[in-house]
């Protein structure tokens, strides 16, 4: 059973219990231990009791021929959705308490779907990190070689489907956060258009880059689970897709497609990774694709355009922890302002600290227009640079990180966690969906991912893509 | 320059306490990423950003290394077997 939930998709997975090959309750029981003997400490909270109350509900629906795809499914969800009465942390000292009155809409949803939610999975605190080692309770390691990390900050999420827990999980995606751990793990996983999955009930990192995201073993499983928690929610302004059947008819002709292939963003990308990613190219040409070198000149400005407003957007945000409220509290404080800002000092993380005071430092009336106002217009000529570059191909194709993961050893920050996000992070700046997928292996066996963008609200076409690749490819 | 001034002036700012260390090390921190930042802010629109891209860092040699897409996806399927079976911890 354990071989058959670390082997199998979510398609399949669903299939065997349609066909009553095995029940949901057996199926989350195996998930429920392997999440416990796991190494890679991808997991913050198990739900076990109530996960197999919810499994044995869905055996019942099951046994009635009712129940749709992800009916009994066991899936985890990143420790920053809130989860009603399950404890939810974002990973850090702050809220290692806190157990919210309500779910996230993508939660809700998947729970309206039947699907079994396992537990809360591990990150990087406050979701700010490359690395998944900024997180209060342990950094999480790259189930391919523990000696090596598992990207961040949705490395629990990523590890958990590649240690074969679950089939898929939920994470986020602000800068690449479900994207760059997929890649380092050797998943498949969506960050889709933003505005198609509603954020309420995620706990707000940077609002304008933020969105929920979804890491599976195929692209199919991810276009599964995006149909149940996809479409406009009163709960979530910006949210405004309309429900689509994802993975209905993802399967097309790629023939005479152009696919793009961005110049700027190959330089400084390892060998090993250029290697794999030009053999993934060799798929999408033996697929019928066109090659065509196109140009987007913003690497050199945009993962500066993106720390300062993802900065700037945290300290916005994360000023509502003051431990009056929820969350933690310090002792002693001779003042209110005292008790806040030991609360808030001891809380928090020091990368957290360092965003909340980097973002301040730009919002400054001193740097506002010299940093923000810079940064805000630096982004929109980021969105104007894609528009443009969609009039030459259907999909742009570029590697998922320069790097495979990285050692555990290294500090937090160092040249490969800055690195991480730089081919990643312009698609949250200009709001376009991006499906990553594994294109090779590097010398040490570790994972090379690519990615595939499509322009904003074409997300079936980049899981298209991504499916008619793994399709050819082979295995997951 | 960023300073230990700006950065006690953010600590109360953002209102945050930090030991005398971790002031150090936000003070060296906070100069690196803001100098940096002012840099890329001030060169913009002054001089091509990608003025050092060429197409022949499109690396085309690399093109040729997976000539036949047939060992490629044998290459991928083992490796990715050995993925979910045997590299899983």
């Amino acid at each position: 059973m354990k071989e058959l939930l670390k082997k199998s998709s979510l398609k399949q997975l669903s299939q065997g219990l349609i066909t009553k090959e095995y029940t949901s309750v057996e199926l989350t029981g195996v998930s429920l231990s392997l999440a416990k003997e796991d190494k890679t400490n991808s997991f913050i909270t198990l739900c076990s009791e109530k996960a197999l109350a919810k499994a044995e509900e869905c055996d019942k629906k099951l046994a009635q021929k009712m129940g749709g795809v992800l009916c009994g499914i066991p899936l985890a969800v990143k420790d920053n959705l809130c989860t009603k009465g399950v404890k939810t942390t974002c990973a850090s000292k702050m809220l290692e308490n806190f157990i919210p009155p309500y779910s996230a809409t993508a939660v809700e949803r998947l729970e309206e779907a039947d699907s079994v939610i396992i537990g809360k999975t591990n990150m990087d605190e406050f979701a700010m990190g490359s690395s998944s080692k900024t997180s209060y309770f342990g950094k999480i390691l790259n189930p391919h070689n523990n000696s090596f990390v598992a990207g961040g900050s949705s490395g629990g999420s990523a590890a958990a489907v590649a240690s074969g827990i679950c089939p898929a999980s939920l994470g986020s995606d602000t800068g690449g956060s479900i994207r760059q751990p997929a890649s380092f793990c050797g998943v498949t996983a969506i960050k889709p258009t933003y505005g198609v999955v509603s954020r309420h009930g995620l706990i707000a990192f940077a609002s304008s880059l933020d969105q929920i995201g979804i890491a599976a073993r195929t692209a199919e499983d991810c276009a599964i689970i995006l149909s149940a928690i996809a479409g406009k929610d009163g709960k979530d302004m910006t949210c405004t897709a309309v429900k689509t059947e994802y993975e209905k008819d993802l399967e097309i002709s790629l023939k005479e497609k152009t696919v793009g292939i961005p110049q700027e963003l190959l330089l400084g990308v390892d060998e090993d990774v250029l290697n794999a990613f030009w053999g993934g190219i060799e798929l999408f040409k033996a697929l019928g694709c066109n090659i065509k070198p196109i140009s987007l000149p913003f690497n050199k400005f945009a993962s500066t355009v993106y720390s300062v407003i993802s900065s700037a957007e945290a300290a916005s945000n994360l000023a509502r922890y003051d431990g009056v409220r929820y969350g933690h509290r310090a002792e002693g404080g001779e003042t209110f302002e005292d008790s806040i800002k030991k609360t808030r000092g001891k809380g928090f993380g020091f990368e957290v600290k360092r965003r909340i005071m980097l973002g301040n430092f730009v919002l400054s009336d001193d740097n506002f227009e010299g940093y923000y106002k810079r940064a805000i217009s630096l982004r929109q000529k980021i969105k104007e640079l894609y528009s443009s570059a969609f009039n030459e191909c259907d999909v742009i194709i570029n590697p998922t990180a320069p790097t495979a993961a990285f050692p555990v050893a290294d500090g937090i920050l160092n040249e490969y966690s800055e690195a991480a996000d730089v081919l990643t992070l312009p698609v949250n700046l200009a709001g376009l969906p991006s499906v990553t997928t594994t294109c090779g292996y590097e010398k040490n066996g570790l994972p090379i991912g690519l990615s595939i963008t499509a322009p904003a609200f074409c997300d079936k076409k980049a899981l298209s893509f991504a499916h008619n690749f793994e399709n050819v490819r082979g295995g997951f | 320059m960023f300073n230990s001034n700006d950065a006690r002036r953010l600590t109360d700012l953002s209102r945050l306490e930090l030991s005398e260390k971790e002031l150090e090390r936000m003070t060296a921190e906070l100069e690196r990423a803001t100098s940096r930042a002012k840099k890329v802010f001030e060169n913009e629109g002054t001089q091509p950003i990608s003025d050092s891209v060429t197409v022949s860092m499109l690396r085309e040699d690399n093109i040729e290394i997976f000539k036949d897409p047939k060992s490629l996806l044998e290459n991928l399927q083992t490796k990715n077997n050995l993925f979910v079976s045997k590299r899983v911890v």
